[in-house]
């Protein structure tokens, strides 16, 4: 029970980043302050 | 609907300082032009009243693309109202802006701004005259003074009318011409335009494309017109005629200054503190000395003094607080150990290995921050500059390159203040050369290791080696792929400042938010990934020992590659390609494959590398290509994937060469 309490939201919250951050890169924007540094003052956040 | 206001002024006039305040954003203010290049939008606090934060500029004409992203604004995009920020230090300059926003006839609500360097150079301002000539609102604030911004909230920009005499200091000929011009201006256009008669009339007589473009392209009579009056105005007067509308609206707001400025002790032609600083800031021989030294004494202050108590500190707080609480609830919770294991040595593992560094992360900030909002980065870029120039480069390169130091999106963003396509194209290829807040967890655990006593020398070595190679590759680059004329560069010196304690502090939790952030998302990411694939074989077994793994085959496939460079291992490959992903998780990848928590990274590496690999190492780090945002950024700039792609295989060939050559001649010598 305790094993699966933590491994599905470890996997899930792993695949969701994973998946946002190849989305943002392929839109040319890095993803706001996650992939980059700098990126608070480098994304149109429109 | 609430309105929609933009923020608009010269460069370096405060507007970003200003728009943080109004919207209680943390956008990025430094003291020298240019630090926004795209626009910002934000809400002011408790209203629906939108604003949005624009590039400086000059005068409603435009060479950059920085400028270019504000002029559009303000004449596409039709905002409710623009607020004028205008330097009160530089009063004549900035009114030159404001002049050509009453011509628009848009409404304008001016805030005077760094009223507080007024009063220190004892100049009375007559803010009544002001309003009355422009015949508009005023809103006086400066440093620590911000409390007249709430006055925004209560006036109606939208409905603002002036009843300022626009035109009125243009010689005759002008103002028939606009008259002539506008009256055959069809009322179509004007509604589908949404501009002003008179203001389009002055624009079309001035040829600008854009405009004509936009609003007439079709209407030849109107421009064939337009351009035999500008003819015979500049026959008679023998000027350009931009040059002329420059030179009366000079002289105009000259008048001005004359009538509102009250230079109380003749003060305003006195040698200026700044100028002072900067006899021996920006001396010929001493500059460079005084750079060096600064950095020095930052990366002295952020590794070896303040920095190292720190990591003990964060060590202990990581692998022994937390760890062992972590541990004791996943027991109590009766976690199958291989689980126990992806949480601890993956995830707390991965993560905590970045984590240990944030404390020097926000020390180097906090002071870079002062370097720029103090006014010294322009100093750095004026003395640079003289250099660069001897190699044919431009020193408008330099800014992008001080401001990718700190991260190299921003870096490559700044190029847009670049208008030479040529310098610009070159200038992002140079820019993730130079060492950004990313590397610096990889180098900081990479000294910490081995060089201990002489950490901050190692790491300051770095950032000038990342100096040098871009200059070295700019030089190179310039007579093999970028060729052309070189453009001359005009940076303005903006006067030294005593930072806002709040813009830095704030500048600072900015940055260590960031990797607080980052660390919790893409490295955590990494981490879990890299554990599984550390922990499985071809067939989806699980693995005792991590070097039967599918990742240690595929690790143990590249490694042949940077043998020459001074580690063959699979671990290092494998480290080096997640580096792409973004550079912390080199050390994050270390510390999963290692298999060992924080405190003991450092000494598991002592078995891998030596001093002279471990240098080569923290080299490959530095010049490689930059991480998947900068690329990402890279190729929105360049607007190709073949300059990006050349712009990747020229940095990471680059970072191979140097770093074999660090290692093979270094082994001639250190055994
Ligand atoms: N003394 C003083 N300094 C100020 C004031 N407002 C802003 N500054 C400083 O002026 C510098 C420029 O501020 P920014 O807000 O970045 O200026 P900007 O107009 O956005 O500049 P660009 O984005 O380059 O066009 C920073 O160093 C600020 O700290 C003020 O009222 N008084
Ligand atoms: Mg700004």
């Amino acid at each position: 029970m305790g094993d699966f309490l933590l491994l599905v939201p470890i996997i899930l919250f792993t695949a969701y980043i994973v998946i946002k951050n190849m989305k943002n890169v392929k839109a040319g924007k890095c993803s706001c302050s996650e992939s980059c540094s700098g990126c608070n003052m480098s994304c149109d956040k429109k | 609907m609430g309105h929609s206001y933009a923020l608009t002024g010269n460069p370096n006039s405060g507007k970003t300082t200003i728009f943080n305040e109004l919207t209680g954003s943390a956008q990025y203010v430094g003291n020298w032009s240019g630090v926004t290049v795209e626009k910002k939008e934000g809400f002011i606090k408790n209203s629906k009243i939108n604003v949005v934060d624009l590039p400086g500029i000059y005068s409603m004409s435009s060479s950059s693309i920085d400028e270019v992203i504000a002029l559009e604004y303000i004449t596409e995009e039709n905002p409710d109202g623009i607020l004028n920020v205008v330097s009160a230090s530089n009063l004549e300059r900035n009114l030159y802006l404001t002049l050509q926003l009453m011509e628009m006839k848009v409404p304008v609500l001016m805030i005077l701004n760094m009223m507080d360097e007024l009063s220190r150079k004892n100049i009375k301002l007559d803010v009544d005259r002001l309003k009355e000539i422009f015949d508009i609102q005023i809103i006086l604030t400066g440093q620590n003074d911000r409390k007249n911004l709430s006055r925004i909230k209560e006036i109606d920009l939208k409905g603002l009318k002036s009843n300022f005499a626009r035109f009125s200091y243009f010689s005759k000929e002008i103002q028939d011409g606009i008259r002539e011009i506008a009256s055959h201006i069809s009322l179509q256009t004007l509604t589908q335009y949404k501009a002003d008669p008179q203001w389009l009339a002055l624009k079309i007589m001035e040829g600008d494309n854009k405009i004509i473009e936009a609003c007439c392209a079709k209407d030849a009579a109107i421009i064939e017109k337009a351009k035999a009056i500008r003819l015979i105005i500049e026959k008679s007067e023998g000027v350009e005629f931009s040059q002329l509308l420059a030179a009366q609206r000079y002289s105009y707001l000259g008048e001005i200054a004359g009538q509102v400025l009250i230079d109380a002790d003749g003060n305003m032609d006195r040698e200026s503190v700044s100028e002072k600083i900067d006899k021996i800031m920006t001396h010929r021989i001493l500059a460079i000395p005084i750079f060096l030294g600064i950095m020095w004494t930052i990366y002295y202050i952020t590794i070896t003094g303040l920095g190292s108590k720190s990591i003990e500190v964060m060590e202990w707080l990581i692998s022994d607080l937390f760890t062992g609480a972590v541990k004791a609830l996943m027991v109590t919770m009766d976690v199958s150990t291989w689980l126990q294991s992806l949480v601890i040595d993956g995830v707390i593992g991965g993560v905590g290995a970045v984590l240990v560094f944030i404390p020097q992360i926000m020390i180097l900030f906090f002071f870079i921050s002062i370097l720029e909002d103090s006014g010294y980065m322009a100093r750095i870029a004026f003395v640079m500059d003289r250099i660069f120039k001897k190699f044919g480069l431009s020193g408008k390169s330099v800014i992008p390159m001080l401001v990718g130091s700190g991260c190299s999106v921003p870096g490559i963003m700044a190029t847009r203040t670049l208008e030479n396509e040529r310098d610009r194209k070159l200038t992002i290829l140079l820019t993730p050369f130079i060492s950004c807040g990313a590397k610096m967890p990889v180098y900081l655990l990479f000294v910490s290791a081995f060089f201990a006593a002489n950490s901050h020398w190692v790491v300051f070595s770095l950032y000038l080696l990342g100096i040098v190679t871009a200059m070295v590759s700019g030089v190179v680059l310039t007579k093999v792929r970028y060729k052309g004329v070189e453009s001359d560069f005009i940076l303005e010196m903006p006067p030294y400042r005593v930072p806002a304690l709040k813009s830095v502090l704030l500048h600072m939790w900015d940055k260590g938010k960031d990797f607080l952030i980052r660390a919790g998302t893409i490295i955590f990411a990494a981490s879990v990934i890299m554990w599984f694939a550390q922990s499985f074989d071809l067939s989806f077994q699980m693995v005792q020992d991590p070097s039967t793994s599918v990742l240690a085959d595929f690790g143990r496939l590249v490694a042949p590659v940077f043998a020459p460079l001074g580690f063959g291992d699979w671990i290092t490959s494998v480290a080096f390609i997640t580096g792409f992903v973004a550079k912390e998780i080199v050390i994050s990848t270390l510390s999963v494959l290692h298999g060992v928590s924080q405190g003991a990274l450092g000494s598991s590496l002592t078995e891998f590398y030596t001093p002279l690999s471990a240098y080569s190492f923290m080299v490959f780090v530095l010049l490689a290509s930059p991480c998947f945002a900068a690329i990402s950024v890279m190729k929105r700039e360049l607007g190709s994937w073949k300059e990006t792609g050349f712009s990747i295989l020229y940095q990471t060939g680059t970072a191979y060469l140097l770093s074999m050559a660090v290692y093979q001649i270094g082994s001639l010598f250190i055994k």
